[in-house]
C-alpha cells in the first residue's frame, strides 16, 4: 500500500511538472505554429533568475515568478514580434514557415544556452528550499515536492480559466482553431500570436521557478526539458492544452512506477508510449 | 501536419548535430607546423608548441572542462609562457605553448572526428586528453594510429588497461576503481560497515565502479543490498524512490557512482528526506568545493556544515605532502585566494574555478610530466616522449611519480577516500596517507 501511495503521489508531482513544462510549448505551437526548441532554455533561465534572487536577496522563490515571468513574457513577445513574424512574412506557406521557425528556434536555443554558460558557467546549481520530509500514510515525501505539485496544479487550473473566461483567452482559442475566421471576426492575429509566445515564456518561467525549488539545474539541462515537453505535447495532441495536462500526469505516474522498478529504462518507456500512440491515435490523446 | 512537423524536428536535430561537428578551434596560429609523427628535420622557424585538445566545453560534461582539467591546462600554458616557454633542444630555443582547443559538445563521435582532424590535418605537437572514460577509450586508438603521446585526465577504468595493450602511447593518470575500491573496502572493514546500497550511472564509469565494488565487497563479506542503475539524463528520474528504497534497505553505506549532475540532486533529496546513513559516499563531484554551495545555497546553513561528514573519492589536501601544498599555493595564487571566496562570487561566470580534491593534483602532473619529458629528451618527437615517460620517474606535485604498465603507480596517489570535515577535504584512507580520522557514522545533515 505504501508503495502504491508513493508511486501515486510522486507520479502526481512529476506529472504536474511535466504538464507545466509542456503547456507553454503547446500554447506557442497551437496558435503561432512554432515548435519552440528553445523552450527548455527559457525554463533554465527562469531557474537561474530564481537562484540569483534566492541566494543573493534571500527572497522566497515564489516571488521570482513575478520577475522571471515578466522577463520571459517580454522576451517571448519580442522574439515573435521580431524574429518569428519576419520569418512568417517571408515564408511562402504555412508548412515552410513551420520548418523555418524550428531552425530559428534552434538558433535561439544555441544563443541562450551559451549566454547562460558564459554568465553562470556549466556547473550544477541549486538552492535549498523546504528541505524536510513529510509523512503521508507511512510513506515519506519531500515537503518541497508537495509544494511544487500544489502550485503547479493551481497554475494549470488558472491557465485553463484564463483561456475559457477572458477575452484574450477566447481570442487565443479562436486563433488556434481557425486563424482566418478569427481574423475576420476582428481578432488581431499577429498580436495574439505574439501574446501566445509571451505566455509561453511566462509559463516556462513558472516551470523554471518551480523546478528550481525541487531540482538542481545547469546551463546545459534545457534541452532535456524541451525533449520531455515535446513528448508530453505530442502525446497530448499538438496544440491541445488540456491534452498536455492529461498526458503530463499520465507520463508522471507511469514514469514513477517504472522508476521504482528500473530508472534507467524510463525514457525508453516514454518513447514506447509515443510509438504506440502514433500508430493507434496519430493526433494524440486530445488532438484534433 | 504532425508527420511533417516531426520530420522537420528530426531534420533540424540532424543539422544541429552536423553543426556541432563543425566547430572552429579557439585559436589558430598560421605559423604552427606539423608535429607529432613528422620525421622531417625540425623546422628552425618554429614559433610555438601547439597543444591540441578536444574538450567538452558545452553539453553535460562541460562541468569538467570548466572545473577539472580545464583550469589546469590554462594555468600551465600561462605559467610556461610567462617563463618564455619550454626549452626544446632540437630547436635550440624556448618555445611558448599555444592551445588549440575544440569543443566536442560532450559527444564522443564529435570528439573522434575532431581528434582525427587535430592529428591528421593540423598535426599539432602534443595532444591533450578528452573528457570522460568513454571518450578516452575512443581517443587512445586515434592517438596511437598517428603516433601521438596521450596522457589521460578526467576518466579512468579497468577496461582502459585493455586499450593500453594495443595503444602503448596511452598513459592513465587519474586514480579509478582499481586503486580506490580496495581502499574503500579497508576503510569499511575498519569502521565495521557490513552493508551497502549503491546507485550507479549506466556508462563505463558507473558500471565499472559498481562491478569492482560488487566483487571487492563480496570478498570482504560486505553485503550489497541493492545496486540501482540510473540513466545519464536524470530529468525524469525520481530520486525520492531511490532514497526511500535505500533507507528501507537499512544499508550502512550509501554510495553514488554517478556524475555531478546526478550526484547533487541525489544528495539534495537525501537531505530533504533526512536520509543519513553511516557513510554517504558521493562519487564524481563530491570532491569539488562547488558541491557545498550547490547543496547549501539559500538554506541558511553554512556550506561547510552542509557537507560535514560526507565522503567522496579523492583525495588529497595541503597536508598530504609539501609538494601538494606547493601546488595548492600556486593554484590559489592563480585562481583566487581560496574556494570560499570563489563560492561567494556567483558573478564570476566561466572564471569560476573550484578546488577538486581528487583530480586537480593528478591533472597537474600531466603537464609536469610532459614538460619534463620534452626538456629532458630535447624533442617534440612523440615516440621519444612515450619511451621516456614509460621508463622514468618524475618529481611532480604528487612527489615521486612513475608509471607501471602505463598506469600511474597506485603508490603515487595521496589517497582514495576523502571526507569533508570542518570545510576541509580530509584523506581518511586507512594507513599513513590519512590526514584525519574518519567520522563514522556521519553527523546528521545540518539544518538551518
Amino acid at each position: 500500500m505504501t508503495m502504491v501511495l508513493t508511486i501515486l503521489i510522486n507520479g502526481l508531482v512529476f506529472g504536474s511538472v511535466y504538464a507545466l513544462l509542456s503547456m507553454g510549448l503547446s500554447t506557442q505551437y497551437g496558435v503561432a505554429r512554432i515548435l519552440n526548441i528553445a523552450h527548455g532554455e527559457f525554463i533554465v533561465l527562469a531557474s537561474f533568475i530564481t537562484w540569483e534572487l534566492v541566494t543573493d536577496l534571500g527572497v522566497h522563490p515564489l516571488t521570482a515568478i513575478a520577475a522571471a515571468g515578466a522577463i520571459l513574457f517580454v522576451i517571448g513577445f519580442a522574439l515573435h514580434r521580431t524574429l518569428f513574424k519576419r520569418v512568417r512574412d517571408i515564408s511562402p506557406n504555412a508548412a515552410a514557415f513551420e520548418g523555418d521557425a524550428i531552425l530559428v528556434a534552434f538558433g535561439v536555443y544555441f544563443i541562450l544556452q551559451n549566454l547562460m554558460r558564459i554568465k553562470w558557467g556549466s556547473q550544477t546549481t541549486g538552492y535549498s528550499f523546504m528541505a524536510y520530509p513529510v509523512s503521508i500514510g507511512g510513506a515519506q515525501f519531500q515537503a518541497r515536492s508537495l509544494f511544487v505539485f500544489a502550485f503547479a496544479a493551481v497554475i494549470c487550473v488558472l491557465y485553463n480559466l484564463f483561456l475559457s473566461h477572458t477575452r484574450t483567452g477566447k481570442s487565443i482559442r479562436a486563433a488556434a482553431q481557425d486563424p482566418v475566421a478569427a481574423r475576420m471576426l476582428g481578432v488581431k492575429i499577429n498580436r495574439v500570436m505574439a501574446i501566445c509566445f509571451g505566455i509561453g515564456g511566462f509559463l516556462a518561467a513558472c516551470a523554471g521557478v518551480l523546478i528550481s525549488m525541487n531540482q538542481t539545474f545547469s546551463s546545459v539541462t534545457g534541452l532535456n526539458y524541451t525533449v520531455i515537453a515535446v513528448i508530453v505535447v505530442v502525446l497530448g495532441g499538438l496544440g491541445s492544452i488540456r491534452g498536455s495536462i492529461l498526458s503530463g500526469f499520465i507520463l508522471g505516474i507511469v514514469g514513477t512506477a517504472v522508476n521504482s522498478y528500473d530508472p534507467s529504462i524510463m525514457l525508453v518507456v516514454f518513447y514506447l508510449i509515443i510509438l504506440v500512440l502514433l500508430i493507434v491515435r496519430p493526433k494524440g490523446l486530445l488532438g484534433r | 501536419m504532425l508527420k511533417r512537423t516531426l520530420s522537420l524536428v528530426l531534420a533540424a536535430l540532424f543539422i544541429a548535430a552536423a553543426l556541432a561537428g563543425c566547430n572552429k578551434p579557439s585559436s589558430n596560429d598560421p605559423n604552427s607546423t606539423p608535429g607529432g609523427t613528422d620525421a622531417t628535420p625540425p623546422d628552425p622557424g618554429k614559433q610555438s608548441i601547439v597543444i591540441g585538445g578536444v574538450r567538452s566545453q558545452s553539453g553535460p560534461l562541460a562541468i569538467f572542462d570548466q572545473t577539472a582539467f580545464g583550469p589546469l591546462y590554462r594555468m600551465w600554458a600561462d605559467e610556461v609562457n610567462a617563463d618564455g616557454g619550454i626549452y626544446v633542444e632540437e630547436y635550440g630555443k624556448k618555445l611558448p605553448v599555444e592551445l588549440k582547443i575544440y569543443d566536442d559538445k560532450s559527444d564522443v563521435q564529435t570528439m573522434t572526428q575532431l581528434y582525427e582532424q587535430l592529428c591528421l590535418e593540423e598535426q599539432v605537437d602534443i595532444l591533450l586528453p578528452p573528457v570522460s572514460t568513454a571518450a578516452l577509450f575512443a581517443a587512445a586508438p586515434i592517438a596511437q594510429k598517428y603516433g601521438y603521446l596521450l596522457l589521460s585526465a578526467e576518466g579512468g577504468a579497468t577496461s582502459l588497461k585493455e586499450q593500453i595493450e594495443v595503444c602503448p602511447n596511452f598513459f592513465s593518470v587519474l586514480s579509478f576503481s582499481d586503486t580506490q575500491v580496495p581502499d574503500l573496502v579497508t576503510l569499511c572493514e575498519e569502521q565495521g560497515i557490513t552493508s551497502a546500497y549503491i546507485v550507479y550511472i549506466e556508462d563505463l564509469h558507473g558500471t565499472e565502479y559498481f562491478t569492482a565494488t560488487e566483487n571487492a565487497f563480496a570478498a570482504a563479506g560486505i553485503e550489497i543490498k541493492a545496486g540501482k542503475p540510473i540513466p545519464l539524463d536524470t530529468t525524469t528520474t525520481d530520486f525520492n524512490a531511490i532514497i526511500n528504497d535505500a533507507r528501507a534497505s537499512g544499508a550502512q553505506l550509501f554510495a553514488t557512482y554517478v556524475y555531478p549532475d546526478q550526484a547533487i540532486p541525489l544528495a539534495a533529496t537525501a537531505i530533504a528526506l533526512e536520509y543519513n546513513p553511516d557513510i554517504y559516499l558521493m562519487g564524481s563531484g563530491g570532491s569539488f568545493d562547488f558541491i557545498k554551495g550547490a547543496l547549501a545555497g539559500g538554506s541558511g546553513v553554512s556550506p561547510d556544515d552542509m557537507v560535514e561528514g560526507m565522503m567522496a573519492w579523492g583525495a588529497w589536501n595541503g597536508r598530504s605532502a609539501p609538494e601538494a601544498q606547493a601546488f595548492l599555493d600556486k593554484f590559489d595564487a592563480y585562481f583566487g585566494p581560496d574556494g570560499q571566496n570563489i563560492l561567494n562570487n556567483p558573478d564570476a561566470g566561466d572564471k569560476e574555478v573550484y578546488h577538486d580534491w581528487w583530480g586537480h593534483i593528478c591533472y597537474q602532473t600531466v603537464f609536469e610530466i610532459i614538460q619534463e619529458a620534452i626538456e629532458k629528451t630535447g624533442t617534440l618527437d612523440n615516440q621519444k616522449l612515450v619511451d621516456y615517460i614509460a621508463n622514468n620517474h618524475f618529481q611532480t606535485s604528487l612527489g615521486d611519480t612513475w608509471f607501471e604498465n602505463n598506469m600511474l603507480a597506485a603508490e603515487c596517489y595521496y589517497g582514495s577516500v576523502g571526507q569533508w570535515q570542518n570545510g576541509e577535504f580530509e584523506v581518511v584512507d586507512v594507513g599513513s596517507r590519512r590526514t584525519a580520522d574518519p567520522i563514522v557514522p556521519k553527523p546528521a545533515w545540518a539544518k538551518p
